[in-house]
This record gives structure tokens, sequence and C-alpha cells, in this order.
């Protein structure tokens, strides 16, 4: 990779190019497998910077007409390729996006402190009292995130303030479960178990506000009869808060 | 190697900050066999994303919505295009998503108003669901926890360009620096998010 070209990746990739430049620093991106890397890496990064944007809820009528021209609109086939186009295996290591959505800098099972800045999280308003007491945990200044996948399916990612002796919990893509039976969220203290909540019937995943948290070490999903059970009967996940 | 398939699995895409769904880069692949109801789930996976993206870099929701519809459509019309290898379908789509926006900017506006208006942001959130919210807040505050450690120089430079629409050519002349520092602090400053973030895209077997 020359210096000179080479130095152009970060604006290549932030798309601070004009079309001239583009089209030089594609023909160089043939011919450099550590560039296309560094590339690649670089491009998902800033598409990254598009999370940082209000999320709006798109018209109906945008959707209706997408996917009406969609309709009537061919597709390209693919142009001729020289070489395998077998699409490799990927793998994005460290980037623990759970399946659901939930990203944390570390891999597995990881905490990370998140210093929210209070000014940001007041520009934004939450609407109903969910959504306040979210806001509220993962502002707080000791907010600490779990991220996990579930030994059933699925993912769990708690974020705890232990200031606020709160926590909220998001569950995604737990495996349907049986007929007659739900989840049931407990938190563990010295193998002792505390019911902290019941998802409804049917559900296979939830954002819940849970407390107190106190000096809980695990956080865990079982799955239960209908109307939940005293104790765990059938755990389903684990997710150690420590 | 079961357990390394789920792993695979789970790590690759870019989250899509909705429950359920299967991800984009599944989604797309069958998009690019003509598959519409597979198109109406990547609609419903990534429009939010689309049209926030447009809307930061063009700043006219009517004329958002026009480039998510382009987007959208583009999407359909060269799925068969996309090479996996170069990067998930996520960063394909908004990637467009971001050529195409700044093709508008840079078409219709002066760039002194653009300079400004980039300086400001949007506060109002309207949420839809509290679980999409926080998923897509935690992904915010992770983004915005990185940006915040690149040096000021780097900050500007990056969010200039990117929500800018700005060429470094534009940003270097807006802060009277010269070229080859503007090119640096936007490599480096994407290094360190990139870093920050956790991305890294390991070819292989």
């Amino acid at each position: 990779m020359s210096g000179d070209v080479h130095t152009l990746s970060g604006a290549y990739a932030l798309g601070a190019v004009d079309d001239v430049e583009r089209a030089a620093f594609e023909r160089h991106l043939a011919e450099c497998e550590p560039c296309r890397v560094e590339v690649a890496e670089l491009r998902e990064t800033a598409t990254r910077l598009a999370d940082d944007t209000d999320l709006p809820v798109p018209s109906p009528g945008l959707r209706e007409r997408t996917l009406a021209q969609v309709a009537r609109t061919p597709q390209l086939r693919n142009p001729p390729t020289t070489g395998s186009v077998k699409p490799e295996r990927r793998r994005w290591r460290g980037w623990a996006a759970a399946a659901a959505a939930v990203v944390v800098a570390a891999s597995g099972a990881s905490a990370v402190t998140w210093s929210v800045s209070s000014d940001r999280l007041g520009q934004e308003q939450a609407a109903g009292e969910q959504a306040r007491q979210v806001s509220e945990v993962l502002a707080a200044a000791d907010a600490r995130v779990y991220n996990q996948p579930l030994r059933a399916g699925g993912a769990a990612t708690v974020v705890v303030s232990r200031e606020r002796d709160q926590g909220v919990v998001l569950l995604r893509d737990l495996p349907q479960p049986e007929a007659g039976r739900t989840y049931q969220l407990w938190l563990l203290r010295d193998a002792v178990p505390r019911s902290v909540g019941l998802l409804n019937t049917g559900a296979t995943g939830t954002t819940m506000v849970i407390g107190p948290v106190s000096a809980a070490a695990t956080f865990g999903v079982s799955s239960e009869p209908s109307g939940g059970s005293p104790a765990p009967t059938r755990i389903v996940g684990t997710v150690e808060l420590g | 190697m079961s357990g390394d398939g789920e792993q695979a699995r789970r790590l690759r895409s870019v989250p899509s900050g909705a429950a359920g769904r299967p991800d984009a880069d599944e989604l797309l692949h069958r998009v690019a066999r003509g598959d519409e109801a597979a198109f109406a789930a990547l609609y419903d996976a990534v429009a939010g994303r689309v049209l926030g993206l447009a809307r930061r870099v063009v700043r006219d929701p009517a004329l958002a919505e026009e480039v998510t519809q382009e987007v959208l459509v583009e999407v359909w019309r060269t799925a068969g295009r996309f090479e996996p290898r170069r990067g998930s379908a996520s960063a394909w789509i908004l990637t467009m998503t971001h050529r195409r926006a700044v093709d508008r900017v840079r078409a219709e506006q002066a760039h002194t108003d653009r300079m400004q208006r980039a300086a400001a942001r949007d506060s109002h959130v309207s949420y839809d669901e509290v679980q999409e919210e926080v998923a897509a807040r935690l992904e915010r505050e992770q983004v915005r926890r990185c940006l915040g450690r690149l040096t000021p120089v780097q900050r500007e430079a990056v969010t200039l360009a990117y929500y800018g629409g700005h060429t470094y050519r534009e940003v270097a002349e807006h802060l009277a620096t010269p070229l080859p520092t503007v090119k640096t602090r936007m490599r480096d400053g994407l290094i360190r998010m990139r870093d920050c973030l956790g991305v890294s895209l390991e070819a292989g077997a």
C-alpha cells in the first residue's frame, strides 16, 4: 500500500471523496488486499455513526410506495465475475452484537461502564413511566451492561445500577415457550432465587425494569407453568452480574 | 463446531435494532434471488435507520423519504451485486444511503449553509417501542462514547464529513487546514473509533 493513496482510506470510508478520487481509490483497492480489509473495517465503523441518529418511524406511505416500485423494477443480473464468488464465512471478532441488537465492546459475557452524558439524555423525551425508568437506569453513572446469549437460544442484556438499586433487562429471541408455559425472571443471591418478573404468555422477548437488585450476583430466566413458580424449575439461561 | 456456527451467526451482522427478525445479511441474500417477501422484511428491518441517516444528512424530512425510497429500490435492483466478503449487508445499505444523501446535499445546497446546520442536531426522539428504543439507545451511547474518545480535531473532521456530507477538501478549506492533515485526522479518527467499537473483519474459512 503506497503511502499517499493509502491515507485516503478514512476519507473514502466516510464518503468524503469526490467521484474521481473514489474511482482512483477503488482501483487501488483492487490491487491491495490489506487495504481492502482496512477499508472494510473503517466502512463498518463509519456505518456505526448512523446509529447516532434519531430513529424515525417511516410513514406507511413510504413503505407502500417503495414496495410498489420494487414490484415493477427488474433486478440486475450478477455481473460476470472472475474467480470465486462463494461468500466467505466472516467473523466479527469482538463485535458483540447479540442477535437482537445490543452492542457491547468486548467478547462473550461482558461488562462495560457506560458513561452517559446526562445533558444528552435530558434532550430526549421519554414517553411513559417505563421508558423514563429505563432512561434513568441507563443514565446512572455506575450503570454496567452484561450481555450474554442464553443456553436455550436468544440473548439477554442486563443493565444494572447498584446505586439506583434497579436494572433493565432486555430479552430477545427466546424459543417459543411450550403450551401452558411462560418465562419467568429471577435474581439470585447466595443461590437464593427471587422472582422479579413474568413474561406474558407466548412472549419470546421483553424489556423490563427490575429491582431491587441489591447484591444479586446472577440473573436467570426459567421456563415455568403459566402463572409462574415460587422458585425456578427449569432454568434456560443465566447472566453473571459481577 | 455447532457452537461456533451459532457464534458466527450471532456476531455477524450490524444490529438491526429489532427483536425476532432475521438478520439483514440473510434477507439480502434472499432478495438477490427475487424474493419480494424477503424485501418487505428487509425494508422493515432497515428503513428506520436508512431514513434516520438520510434525515441527518439532508436535513429535510420529505427529501429524506425520497432518498430512502431510492436507496431501498436500488437495494432491490442491485442485491445480486452485494459481496458479503466486503462487509455486512447493513454497512452496504447504509453506505449507499450516505452516498445518495450526500449527492443530494452536494447538488442542492451551499457549503456555508450546510456547515452551520451540520453543527446542530435534532433533539426530538419519537419513541416507538421501549424495547427497540433501549437497544437503539445503547448503540447510540456506545457510538457517542467512542466519538468522545477522539481528539477534538479528529471528531470535527469525521462528523463534518459524515453528517455534514462534505468532502475532505471542503473540510480542509473550512478549517483552513492542509489536506494531508485532514486526511490523516479522518483516518486516525476512524481507526480509533474502530478499536473503541471493537469492529474487526476477519476473512477466513
